[in-house]
Parts: C-alpha cells; structure tokens; sequence
C-alpha cells in the first residue's frame, strides 16, 4: 500500500514537473515596446538593424523608461537582443530610479538632440551629445525631498549610468573633464 | 373657293404631322435594345474554364527556374485570362530556383500574364521562411514575381524574438529586409509565444 502511494505522489510530481515544462508560459510583460509610423528592417545586416522614424516612442519597464524622438534605431549585440537604442531628432526622455527594494527613489528627465540608452557593463547608461549648438538637458528629481538637480548645460556630452547614479561629463565648457554624482 | 383651300392646306398640315408623329414612332422603336441572349454555360467553350478540386500545379510548368508550386483545396479559372481563384491555398514560393517561402491562406488568386506571374491571396495568410523561421502573418498578401517583393496588409511578423506589427509592410521574398508602415508596433516576445 505504502509503495503504491509512493509510486502515485511520484507520478503526480512528475506530471507535475512535465506540466510546468511544456505548458505556454502566461504572458510576459514585455522587455520594451516601440511605436511609429514607419519601421524599416534588415536582419542581413550584423547586427540587425531596425529603424523607426516618425513619432517614435520607446517604452520599457526597465526604470519606466520613455523616448520620444522623430528617429530611433537599435543596435544588438545577439540576435535576440536589443542592447542600445540611438535617438534623434527632438529626443524627450523621463525615467525613473530605483533602490535596492525596487522602491522609486528618484527621476531623469530631459532633452536631448542626440540619445544613447545602453547597457553597459549589465548598468543602464543614457548618454547624451550635443548636436548643432543645442546642449542637453538633465534634471534629476530626488522624489523624497523633491529636490531637483538641473545638469543643463553642463557639457556637450553627459553620461548618466541609472544604477549608480554616476554622472560623468565630458567636453566641458571649461576644457576639463569631470565626473560626479 | 377661298375657304375651301383653307380646308385642303388644314387637312395637308393635319396629315404631315401624323406622318411626322408615326415616323418618330417607329424610330424610338428602333433605339429600344433588343435583348441579346446571354450565352448559357454549354454555349461556352470548355477549354476557356475550368473548375478544379485536389489540385496542384506549378509555374512555370516544365520549365526551370521555378516560381511557385500551389495547391489549392478548391479553384476555379479561364485559359483566356490566365487567371485562378483558389480556395484553401498552400503553397511554395521559390527564389533563385529555391525554396523561400511557405504559404497558406484562405483564398487567392494566381495570375500569369506572359512570364510574368502574380499571387494575391487573402483571409489568414502566414507564411514561413524556410532557412531562418520567420514567421508572417496578414490579411491580404501580394506577391509580384518581376518586382520580387511581397506587400502585405494588417501585417505581424515575428521573428527573433521580436513581433512587430503595422497596417501595411513590403518584404523582400526571403523576409529579411522589410518596410512597415502605418501604427507601426515593436514589442519584445519570449521564444515561447
């Protein structure tokens, strides 16, 4: 009677396991998700190459990142993967910081003519360039205090990595080069 | 005798205009249509149409390289237009001689005018590219041998672990280059979707 029970827990955990293998997975929230009006696409190119233009939007749930830019095209780095995006053209850009518990703690917004959003050594990195004399723009609300820190200006290219909170700029105004947090 | 020609050139004028009045009678008579008898189905030369179940064909027939191999549940056509109508189609489109693209869809039409040759199909369409497994789906697919392009409406298309979707795309045959248009949507999909 005893192996008998055995032998039917050990069909049922199998069952079980087999189940949880095979069965569709519920759907998943998507890594990211890009709007447009036109998309051009080449997977003969290394890496494949996606090129949004025309009220493009950018979304992730990744530090609830939103782009919005006229121009927006991917760069991978495997063929399943989307490891950076190359904003242009009008780029607004709004994300949201997170600690250690996934408690919202701080927020980027800002402007950009030119918008890099990568993963840098497994960091999230926006890089922004100043094109055609108009600079950057960063603020960074510290939603505790409310307080806000307003980096505009600060250089042709300003470097923000979202985990640590590190803000490096380069080309400043002043011909030096310096990083802070 | 005055009063009396009066009544003669009365009856003369009385008289044209019947003349005049009968005459334009039988005219609008003639313009009526006579009705032409439409020409019943035995009247119509059998070699012209045909109805087909269980068919397959392929285009060019005999002859290398290929272009498609159809078949198709149900279908009717003429040799007069070079056109089919297919029902419940599959088929294979070949580029370079090779197989490219796996088809199905609900209905289509497969037109051949001289060389070259055109499938319009429609209803559920999804097609499959054989060497790397990308998969497209749509409601109306067009695929024009000469221009070598595939146009699609209400078009998704996955493909390493991507989906994306527009109202209309153009594709080259074997799937890899593509131009999507209208609400156009990226979103990323687990392998196992």
């Amino acid at each position: 009677m005893r192996r008998f029970l055995i032998s039917v827990l050990g069909i049922c955990v199998l069952l079980g396991v087999g189940a949880g293998l095979f069965a569709d997975s519920p759907t998943v929230l998507p890594k990211f998700e890009i709007t447009a009006d036109v998309m051009r696409l080449d997977l003969k190119k290394t890496p494949r190459s996606l090129v949004y233009e025309r009220n493009v939007v950018y979304t992730s749930p990744l530090y609830q990142t939103r782009i919005t830019c006229n121009r927006l095209e991917t760069n991978a780095t495997s063929p399943k993967t989307i490891s950076a995006v190359t904003a242009t053209g009008n780029v607004i850009f709004s994300m949201t910081g997170e600690d250690d518990q996934g408690k919202p703690t701080y927020k980027v917004n800002g402007t950009s003519p030119l918008l890099t959003y990568a993963i840098q050594n497994g960091d999230p990195v926006i890089r922004l360039v100043k094109q055609n004399d108009v600079q950057p723009s960063l603020i960074i609300t510290d939603l505790a205090s409310k307080e806000q820190t307003d980096l505009t200006g600060s250089g042709e290219v300003m470097e923000y990595n979202l985990k640590t909170q590190t803000l490096e700029v380069k080309k400043v105004k002043m011909a030096s080069e310096g990083s802070g947090k | 005798m005055r009063r009396r020609k009066a009544y003669f050139l009365w009856i003369v004028a009385l008289a044209s205009v019947g003349f005049l009045l009968a005459g334009c009678a039988r005219r609008q008579a003639k313009v009526d249509p006579t009705p032409v008898p439409l020409p019943t189905p035995a009247e119509t030369p059998k070699s012209s149409r045909l109805e087909f179940e269980g068919y397959s064909f392929v285009f060019p027939p005999n002859q290398e390289p290929r272009v498609w191999e159809i078949k198709t549940r149900r279908g009717s056509g003429g040799t007069d237009d070079g056109r089919l109508t297919l029902e419940g189609v599959e088929c294979i489109l070949y580029r370079d001689g090779k197989p490219a693209l796996r088809v199905t869809a609900k209905a289509g039409v497969a037109a051949v005018e001289g060389k070259t040759a055109r499938l319009a199909l429609s209803g559920g369409v999804k097609a499959v590219e054989l060497s790397r497994h990308l998969v497209l789906r749509a409601e109306q697919f067009t695929w024009l041998a000469s221009e070598d392009r595939l146009r699609v409406s209400q078009v998704r298309f996955l493909g390493e672990g991507l989906e994306h979707a527009a109202d209309s795309a153009t594709f080259s045959l074997d799937l890899t280059e593509g131009a999507f248009q209208g609400h156009v949507a990226t979103k990323f999909v687990s392998d196992r979707q």
